[in-house]
């Protein structure tokens, strides 16, 4: 079988377990599952930051935010349509990274990342004092399931994750696509070297700001599925805590992967309700798998599974190696 | 095509290029000779913009280009081979050499993917090939072409031979003898004597910061004096 088949048979394979958990799993199980997809999506757009442009941004939790709260102030003035919170939720996450992305993308290295963590925490601080609007510490309860248009209730936890699921499988399909698009390679050019793509003629500054926006825009995506998933959003949803888990995520998954963050989403949410059960302190053996993962497999998971299949390949091809070793 | 005046450049307090003046003609190569450490890299650097100047004026195709971004520089039409066969490790051949395509002329002179598999055919065989893949002659090669599809009018060249075996050294300077043929304009930084003296039509000696010799290559070749005393260790 050559690389290429095997791919797309695990490929069909994975879809296929997407499509018939909801048969098979409780439905304790099935949330967990859509909240792994839901971040799945977060996690994959911090990947285009981190893993492809190069970017190590501290404070994607604010798009998540800004987009769950947009949704959550409409619901609280009756307003459930999915198809116009979904729209206003994902513009407002545009519409915050056009406007940070014109102050912190002129730094860079920890800078950056110090300046967006600054940012990011400025925006949990508003979420906090800005009661009259966000409920404050409270936060926004009782945010109802969306009204799709369709004779099938989002109250049916089947049915939502049929919806969460084809928005992470569109989403998935778009950022592979962009990734490979012309545009992606530039960006991921920029990674590499931004002053070489400089000299090739490329306004770096400007690719850098839209793979930001993009990014931003997934997120918000996330943040939509998000509010109407918890039903509740408060400011720790915006905190750096959170920006630090899903950069967690991406970095064990492996960033630059764009899977590699899904399954880095999937480990930590699974392992963390599978712990808890036995004790609080949870946080301790993640902490542990980070230390494993920055000792061992410095690609994050999908990195190292590559890295061995890669190592596996060249054994085939050359049988004789092994005589030599 | 190119023109230095009194080009002082800085790296923080360190003076490092003290008032440079060269000039490169169309359709001509000039080489730029020296030691490690005398300003040749930065001379370069404050052409392409990495390090502007602080003082002096660097004339390209009638305009001073001191102090604008690289970007636009080199979409004036100049582009650059970087020290160290700079390519884009984790993209293909075929992604770096893409990444570098600006179709600005439209004649027979212009270079497209197909005119650069033609230059350098090994880079076809490895156009899926990422670039960490690569063999170091074959990453320089994926370098020149990278620069040559950006259609320039002038490439700046910082040492491109610089750690091959030498039969590919040989090769490529063959290569680039065939880009001066075409009349391209090209500034080759260089510490081997030997492929600046073969390239050139003119060549300056570079020493702590100042352009201490300039002439044509045959008047270099009698000067053994200068060639011991700036370039020879």
């Amino acid at each position: 079988m050559t690389p290429c088949t095997s791919s797309r048979l695990l490929r069909l394979v994975v879809i296929l377990i997407l499509l018939v958990l909801p048969f098979v799993l409780s439905s304790y199980g099935l949330s967990i599952f859509t909240k792994v997809l839901i971040f799945g999506i977060l996690a994959m757009s911090l990947d285009i930051l981190i893993g492809y442009t190069g970017l190590v941004s501290f404070n994607h939790a604010s798009f998540l935010g800004i987009s769950a709260y947009t949704v959550g102030i409409l619901a609280v003035h009756g307003i459930n349509n999915f198809w116009l919170t979904l729209p206003a939720g994902i513009i407002a996450a545009l519409l915050l990274a056009m406007v940070l992305g014109l102050l912190v993308l002129r730094s860079s290295d920890a800078y950056f990342l110090m300046i967006t963590l600054a940012f990011g925490q400025m925006l949990y601080a508003l979420a906090w004092r800005w009661r009259s609007l966000t409920g404050g510490d409270d936060g926004l309860a009782g945010i109802p399931r969306p009204e799709i248009g369709l004779p099938i209730s989002m109250n049916d936890y089947h049915n939502f994750y049929y919806l969460v699921l084809i928005f992470f499988g569109l989403s998935f399909y778009a950022l592979s696509k962009f990734i490979r698009s012309s545009l992606g390679r530039s960006i991921i050019g920029v990674r590499e070297s931004e002053s070489r793509m400089q000299a090739l003629g490329y306004n770096t500054w400007a690719l850098k700001y839209l793979a930001y926006i993009v990014a931003a825009g997934f997120a918000g995506l996330a943040g939509v599925l998000f509010v109407y998933f918890n039903g509740f959003i408060s400011p720790e949803d915006l905190s750096w805590s959170l920006s630090g888990m899903i950069m967690l995520m991406v970095i064990i998954g492996g960033a630059g992967t764009l899977i590699g963050p899904v399954i880095g989403v999937g480990v930590i949410f699974i392992l963390q309700n599978f712990i808890s059960a036995y004790t609080e302190r949870w946080p301790l053996f993640i902490g542990i798998i980070f230390v494993i993962c920055v000792m061992y497999a410095r690609n994050g998971i999908v990195g190292y599974l590559l890295k061995l299949e890669a190592k596996r390949r060249r054994c085939n091809e050359s049988p004789g190696s092994k005589e030599h070793l | 095509m190119l023109q230095l005046d009194e080009v002082h450049t800085y790296y923080g307090d360190s003076h490092v290029l003290q008032g440079v003046n060269l000039e490169v003609a169309r359709g001509s190569v000039v080489a730029l000779l020296g030691q490690n450490g005398m300003g040749k890299t930065t001379t370069i650097h404050s052409i392409i913009g990495f390090t502007p100047p602080a003082r002096g004026k660097i004339i390209f195709k009638g305009i001073n280009i001191s102090g604008l971004p690289p970007s636009s520089i080199a979409l004036m039409g100049m582009a650059l081979v970087p020290q160290g066969r700079r390519i884009f490790r984790s993209l293909t051949v075929r992604e770096n050499l893409i990444l570098g395509y600006r179709k600005t002329k439209t004649d027979k002179t212009a270079y497209d993917l197909e005119r650069v598999y033609e230059l350098f055919p090994s880079l076809k065989l490895r156009s899926a090939n990422r670039g960490e893949q690569l063999s170091g002659g074959e990453q320089q090669m994926l370098a020149i072409g990278r620069a040559l599809l950006t259609n320039p009018d002038f490439i700046l060249m910082d040492e491109p031979f610089e750690g091959l075996a030498p039969g590919i050294s040989k090769e490529l300077r063959q290569k680039v003898l065939e880009l001066k043929k075409s009349g391209m304009s090209i500034l080759l930084v260089e510490q081997n004597i030997e492929a600046a003296l073969q390239l050139a039509d003119y060549v300056y000696i570079m020493s702590k910061g100042k352009i201490v010799h300039g002439g044509s290559a045959a008047q270099l070749q009698g000067e053994k004096d200068i060639i011991k005393r700036f370039i020879l260790l």
